[in-house]
């Protein structure tokens, strides 16, 4: 790679990150670690702000959240599925809300390049680069349970996103498995808000 | 929206999926089946401590069918081991050997240690030069590489960002550290262990110890250095014994390079000295005298 | 013909040495300092009379001469035994040592070796030690690898598999395994790397 594209690659990876920190949020609750979120915006949320974790980094049923704005505000768990390890807490949102765009279609190729955006050890919006180890095979037609990146994580991660070089969401990363970090599919997420009862708008 | 990024991306991704299919899982142990190399035609290379056995050795192909295979030989020395693979179409892995690898280069590391293949990335972290390995055998130039190592590393290959293969992958020469084979020792290596299944070696017959030589009689016998091989012990009827070499010689050179330890004399027995003499500068009874010494093959105990 | 001064403050210890040395055919009295010839070993008697600090003893010997020396120490401790090996004695014995031992000792000081007690020599290690850290006490026997040993592991130096090793031996994986854990606790390893290099520098495994 010639030095003006290399260049080139370090303020697109900049502006990918920035893109991604403005729909990362900081999770907390009294009980756990500061995890990571992610502002989610479906169909189902209709204007109620939604925002995706995992099941751990919000044991009990509220939690205080920060945009990357530094607005703080008291969020609500409406939804859990421990099995999958995911949450869906519920906030009030301001005006211009923004909300991840997911990656459509959505086989991944092994050695695409992955971004995943987190806050380890109290540092907010730290960014970590890798690419896609390799996803677990599925039965046909079916989702696989993991996406494994080959990205160095730290726990603040859990909960926020990974997503991929053009910034969209790819999967929420869960856990780290020796140097590799699994996610959780972003199908998964969708299918699970879409037929979670307490998210479906009354 | 990003464009080099995106490139990046794709290029990766579109050098893992070709290099990939050009890479197998065998399974030769228990547990996780291991990553092997379509290297040439009906060729697989894999590494030596991933080949548990010798006989009913299966291979997973890229489109997920099992063929059979056999192993041609091994060379622990290099970690590296052949096997055939009877008629199949499968496309040849590309390598590259024109260009060495530098440090800093961005690679892959490919592995199949299923069905699908995986990858790490990371950089070359060192490119060292020749290099011998605990066994004795010489590696043209050991790289050594920053990036993550899992399941189905060793006996994978190492791409550059083209899916163009640099070497075979193995934790185990050095110490669990990940390093890659280069290309022209894996393909020398290979030669060999398909034409006699085995890497052909000089043998002396004796063991050695690291000796200090008494600073005084080294100033009197104008020695450039003071550390030498002891002879401690000497195969009854070897080659060294019948060219006349005795317990307590205190060997200094060979082949006009000093000795200060074990691995000095492994440089020097290579499968070319076989039955070509060989001078042996030794300290005996004070004095310095030269022997021709003419190495056999070493026995082999592995069956052929 | 090993030639032996023995050099003692006390004429009874001499005389005592003198027939200790005598008993050996492969060593001579020398007749000591009315001779023009060099003895080959001095066995020097420190003894309890002795108001000399060792050391000072030893640089007595006029310069030049390297003649090695025995000496036999009344208390062998750390300190005093440490004092006369950096002195540059060959050998450090207690004075109740056995014949044979003092033998032994003349011996190996005329072939340029050292020597000490081998009960002794954690003790004596543990006086030099600046640190106060003891060295082990190691006793030779336990390093010698049994013949079936060094078989396995020269088969571990071709780099054959236990499995292989198992069939070339004709023995079971089980006793391999056995042989190997008993092969890396003498040759102070923890795998089998270590132990084809350690067996390669002690020449263990033929090259």
């Amino acid at each position: 790679m010639t030095q003006s594209m290399s260049a080139g690659l370090a303020e697109e990876v900049a502006a990918a990150v920035e893109q991604l920190r403005r729909i990362t949020v900081q999770v907390r609750t009294r009980r756990a670690a500061m995890g990571a979120g992610i502002l989610w915006n479906g169909a189902e949320s209709e204007g109620r702000g939604l925002v995706i974790t995992n099941a751990h980094v919000v044991p009990g049923n509220q939690a205080t959240i920060e945009l990357n704005d530094g607005c703080a505000m008291r969020a609500r768990v409406v939804a859990r599925d421990p099995k999958r390890d995911l949450a869906a807490l519920e906030f009030e949102p301001g005006p211009a809300m923004v909300s991840v765009v997911i990656r459509e279609p959505q086989t991944l190729r092994v050695g695409e390049l992955v971004i995943a955006i987190g806050h380890p050890g109290g540092l907010v919006g730290a960014a970590a680069l890798g690419i896609i180890h390799g996803a677990e095979s599925a039965p046909e037609g079916r989702t696989p349970r993991w996406i494994r990146a080959d990205v160095r994580l730290a726990p603040g991660f859990s909960g926020g996103p990974l997503a991929d070089a053009t910034g969209r969401l790819v999967g929420v990363n869960t856990m780290i498995q020796g140097s590799l970090a699994l996610a959780v599919p972003a199908a998964v997420v969708e299918a699970w808000v879409e037929h979670s009862h307490a998210l479906v708008a009354p | 929206m990003s464009t080099v990024l995106q490139s990046l991306s794709t290029e990766l991704a579109d050098a893992v999926e070709s290099a990939g299919r050009a890479v197998v899982a065998i399974h030769a142990r228990r547990r996780i089946p291991a990553s092997g190399v379509h290297w040439r035609p009906g060729v697989v290379v894999a590494t030596h401590h991933t080949i548990n056995r010798d006989e009913n050795i299966t291979v997973t192909l890229p489109d997920g069918t099992t063929a059979p295979a056999t192993l041609a030989g091994r060379d622990p020395s290099t970690d590296l081991a052949v096997l055939k693979l009877a008629g199949q179409n499968l496309a040849a892995a590309t390598l590259r050997s024109d260009t060495p690898p530098t440090v800093g280069e961005l690679v892959i590391a490919l592995g199949r240690p299923g069905p699908s293949v995986t990858a790490s990335w990371g950089v070359v972290s060192r490119v060292d030069g020749p290099w011998r390995t605990w066994h004795g055998a010489e590696i043209d130039s050991l790289l050594r590489l920053d990036l993550a190592i899992y399941d189905g590393f060793s006996g994978g290959p190492l791409i550059d960002a083209a899916g163009r293969v640099l070497g075979i992958n193995t934790s185990a020469l050095a110490r669990g550290v990940p390093v890659t084979i280069p290309v022209t020792t894996v393909e020398r290596t290979v030669s060999e262990l398909l034409e006699r299944g085995s890497i052909r070696r000089a043998y002396l017959g004796i063991g050695t110890q690291p000796v200090r030589v008494p600073e005084s009689l080294a100033r009197k016998l104008e020695l450039k250095g003071d550390v030498a091989l002891l002879i401690v012990s000497l195969e009854s009827g070897g080659p060294a014994d019948r060219d006349g070499l005795l317990l307590g010689d205190v060997l200094l050179e060979l082949d006009g390079a000093a000795v200060n330890d074990p691995t000095d004399v492994l440089a020097k027995l290579g499968g070319d000295r076989v039955g070509r003499p060989i001078a042996a500068r030794v300290i005996r009874g004070g004095q310095v005298k030269t022997l021709q010494l003419t190495p056999g093959e070493r026995p082999t105990s592995r069956a052929a | 013909m090993i030639r032996v001064l023995i050099v003692s403050p006390s004429s009874g210890t001499r005389r005592a040495l003198e027939r200790v040395v005598a008993r050996d055919p492969g060593l001579a009295l020398h007749a000591g300092s009315d001779t023009p010839d060099l003895p080959d070993v001095i066995v020097l008697d420190a003894g309890p009379e002795s108001h000399l600090p060792v050391p000072m003893l030893l640089e007595q010997r006029p310069s030049g001469n390297t003649t090695p020396f025995v000496v036999l120490l009344d208390e062998l401790d750390g300190a005093a035994g440490a004092g006369a090996l950096r002195a540059g004695a060959r050998a450090v014995l207690p004075r109740s040592a056995a014949p044979e031992e003092i033998r032994a000792a003349v011996r190996a000081a005329a072939a340029g070796l050292a020597s000490l007690p081998a009960a002794l020599a954690g003790a004596l290690l543990d006086g030099t030690s600046p640190d106060g850290t003891g060295a082990k006490l190691v006793d030779t026997r336990d390093q010698i690898l049994t013949p079936r040993e060094r078989q396995v592991l020269t088969l571990l130096g071709e780099g054959l598999l236990n499995k292989e090793i198992a069939v070339q031996l004709d023995i079971s994986e089980h006793t391999v395994k056995t042989h190997l854990a008993a092969i890396y606790e003498k040759l102070d390893v923890s795998n089998r790397a270590e132990a084809v290099a350690t067996g390669l520098r002690r020449g263990l495994i033929m090259l």
